[in-house]
């Protein structure tokens, strides 16, 4: 699957991960992904998600299949574009006695960056102030900010982020998104991986499903929330049951909700329908409207719900 | 380079890097604070010849009022008794901190009957004298079903070579927690995000671990050498010490320095492949702990090979020893091989396990 026209800059042929324990974490998955633009990743827990990622990184290597990062094969030859690429792999790790800044300094020191660029990130996540306090004082939130800075901290074309708003305040959320907005339409490639699906939505440009290791949906958000629109109605009425009953007879596939609230999986098309046989029947609707779609309906109906985000 | 510089700064940054620093001066000040104790201001008059007879103890001996049993070795001589009155009178502590510092046990001359000794020493004015005397010493030698086995030499039990599993101790502590900490705050994950190279990565740990530790352990051996000339400016004297002391001296602190640095890497190798820092830790001084045991009951073969045996003759200058069953019921201690190639011997056990941590580290996934 290829999005939009551009050089890949990171492309997955047939990858396969199995473990020792026999486990396959990823089963023959393909994907290409352009430059520039903010790209989503999805996938229930245990879906494949974080060795996917590992994978592009080089810190798994694939039991079939590859995985290229700026063109470069992420087992075999990751050292001359590593440069280029900052990622946030699951949780932020750092040495808990240093403090964020000293953590940042010694990386920048492996990548002979000067010190002016770390205190440059912390700003930019708002750790500026806080830097010279130790990481394991930090807040689950500042620990997520220490790494999105250390993300940052090269400069990256390419940048890889992991569960990015995992344990932030809404506050915070909303500053991680807009930063990966700023991002990705300053021309870098942004492919994050999340669970919260509202996020996604608003942030991505493009997303991608996989499912048991196998990619299931991809596409633009606009897309993947098109699939689920207009294909049901739902119905506000006081005997719920009742009506269930009735549409079912005549053929449509109602389900009661709650004590007020019945789904029927029809197009609006068959509202008018819907709403003449209900009458019949003594049974006057108060409201009937379409089930709106989101990135969340459709993923868990493309996952089956499978898993828990 | 840059990245050796970047976890030569880690390393020295670290807080378990000046714990141990820390507790291991205060440990030194503790011990040298005892002796200080146990000896006294009032140390031989300046110019006095170190091991001098005490005129005292041989006026005891004529006058009857000290009397010595008389042992397998028959009766005593004038010149036994005179070296009694040498080695077993006074604190040698006040007289001679050199000797205290580098010398054997055996300058006491221990026997089996408790009193003097079946061979008469000389006194000595310097080290360098003492270092001859030892050097000059006769090898023993038995021939058992027709080989010929050369004795084999203790090592020095000297004040800085002698607690040498404790430098040991250090070095393991901080090369396991120097990786181990990696795996546990999965910084090693982070650092393969900036250079993925493994291999480079790995050793580059190894060399910083090996520089580090070897150079703490100098510090340290450094720190309790200070410590001593301080005892000895008030409590002792300076008095034997010449230049060959000196260098002896940076020798055997070079030597544990360098055997503390391997063990670093010992302990890092062990931290890569179990990923853990009390694992390296627990390997390595359970291995310490058992190792004598098992080699005592059922591998006595194995002792000229075993890693802590070949350490602390490496840097004591010894000479690890093998049994030769005499077919008498006891077995002869032969020489097996001296002290620079029980340092190869160090070497091999380290390298061993760093190739296997290497080839692990390069290989495994990290999840």
């Amino acid at each position: 699957m290829v999005w939009g026209v551009g050089v890949a800059v990171i492309e997955a042929v047939g990858l396969r991960k199995e473990f020792r324990n026999s486990v396959v974490a990823i089963d023959n998955l393909d994907f290409s992904i352009p430059s520039g633009g903010v790209y989503g990743f999805l996938g229930p827990n245990g879906s494949g998600k974080t060795t996917t990622i590992r994978c592009m990184l080089g810190l798994i290597k694939p039991s079939a299949g590859s995985v290229r990062l700026l063109g470069e094969d992420s087992s075999k030859s990751l050292r001359s574009v590593i440069h280029r690429v900052g990622a946030l792999v699951e949780t932020p790790k750092f040495f808990p006695t240093f403090g964020g800044r000293k953590n940042l300094r010694m990386f920048a020191q492996v990548a002979g960056l000067p010190n002016s660029e770390v205190d440059r990130v912390l700003e930019i996540v708002g750790l500026g102030e806080r830097g010279g306090d130790s990481f394991g004082s930090y807040s689950l939130g500042m620990k997520q900010r220490l790494a999105i800075a250390a993300t940052l901290l090269k400069d990256p074309e390419v940048i890889i982020l992991d569960e990015p708003a995992n344990g932030l305040d809404p506050a915070g959320i909303v500053e991680i998104r807009q930063l990966i907005r700023q991002l990705g339409e300053s021309g870098k490639t942004i492919f994050v991986s999340s669970h919260q699906l509202g996020e996604v939505q608003q942030t991505c440009d493009h997303v991608m499903i996989i499912s048991k290791g196998r990619l299931i949906q991809s596409g633009s958000v606009e897309e993947l929330v098109a699939l689920g629109q207009g294909d049901s109605q739902i119905i506000t009425i006081d005997r719920p049951h009742e009506a269930a009953d009735i549409l079912n007879a005549q053929g449509y596939q109602a389900t009661v909700i709650d004590a007020a609230t019945v789904t029927v999986a029809v197009d609006g098309s068959k509202a008018q329908a819907i709403n003449e046989t209900l009458a019949a029947n003594q049974l006057f609707l108060r409201g009937l409207r379409a089930q709106e779609s989101s990135l969340e309906s459709v993923f868990l109906e493309l996952t089956e719900g499978e898993g828990s985000l | 380079m840059r990245l050796f510089r970047a976890e030569l700064t880690r390393f020295w940054t670290r807080r378990m890097t000046w714990i141990v620093l820390g507790v291991t001066a205060l440990i030194m000040v503790f011990v040298v604070g005892i002796s200080f104790t146990r000896t006294s201001s009032e140390a031989p008059p300046e110019g006095a010849v170190p091991w001098t007879v005490d005129e005292g103890c041989l006026e005891d001996f004529s006058s009857g009022e000290i009397q010595l049993e008389t042992g397998s070795s028959g009766e005593f001589t004038d010149e036994d008794i005179e070296l009694f009155c040498r080695t077993w009178t006074g604190d040698p502590d006040k007289r001679f901190w050199a000797v205290s510092m580098l010398g054997e046990k055996s300058w006491f001359q221990e026997t089996e009957s408790g009193f003097g000794p079946s061979e008469g020493r000389p006194a000595f004015d310097t080290w360098s004298d003492y270092i001859e005397f030892r050097e000059s010493q006769p090898v023993e030698t038995m021939t058992i079903d027709g080989v010929e086995y050369q004795g084999s030499q203790e090592p020095l039990l000297g004040f800085l070579s002698g607690p040498g599993v404790f430098y040991l101790i250090l070095a393991v502590i901080l090369g396991g927690s120097f990786v181990g900490a990696e795996f546990r705050a999965g910084t090693m994950e982070n650092l393969l995000l900036w250079e993925p190279r493994r291999v480079r990565v790995i050793l580059t740990k190894f060399a910083v671990g090996f520089v580090s530790s070897a150079l703490m352990v100098a510090l340290a051996l450094g720190f309790l050498t200070g410590l001593l000339s301080l005892l000895a400016s008030v409590n002792g004297t300076f008095q034997a010490v010449d230049g060959r002391f000196w260098r002896d001296l940076v020798l055997v602190i070079l030597r544990v320095s360098v055997t503390a640095g391997l063990f670093s890497i010992l302990a890092m190798s062990v931290a890569t492949i179990t990923r853990h820092t009390a694992a390296a830790i627990a390997a390595v001084l359970g291995w310490f702990a058992v190792s004598n045991i098992l080699i005592e009951l059922v591998a006595k073969w194995f002792r000229p090979f075993e890693l802590f045996v070949n350490a602390l003759a490496f840097f004591g200058k010894g000479e690890p020893f093998s049994y030769v069953p005499t077919g008498r019921g006891w077995d002869f201690t032969a020489f097996h091989h001296g002290y620079l190639v029980a340092g190869l011997y160090v070497l091999a056990w380290t390298l061993i396990p760093a190739a296997i941590a290497t080839v692990v580290f390069a290989k495994r996934d990290l999840t």
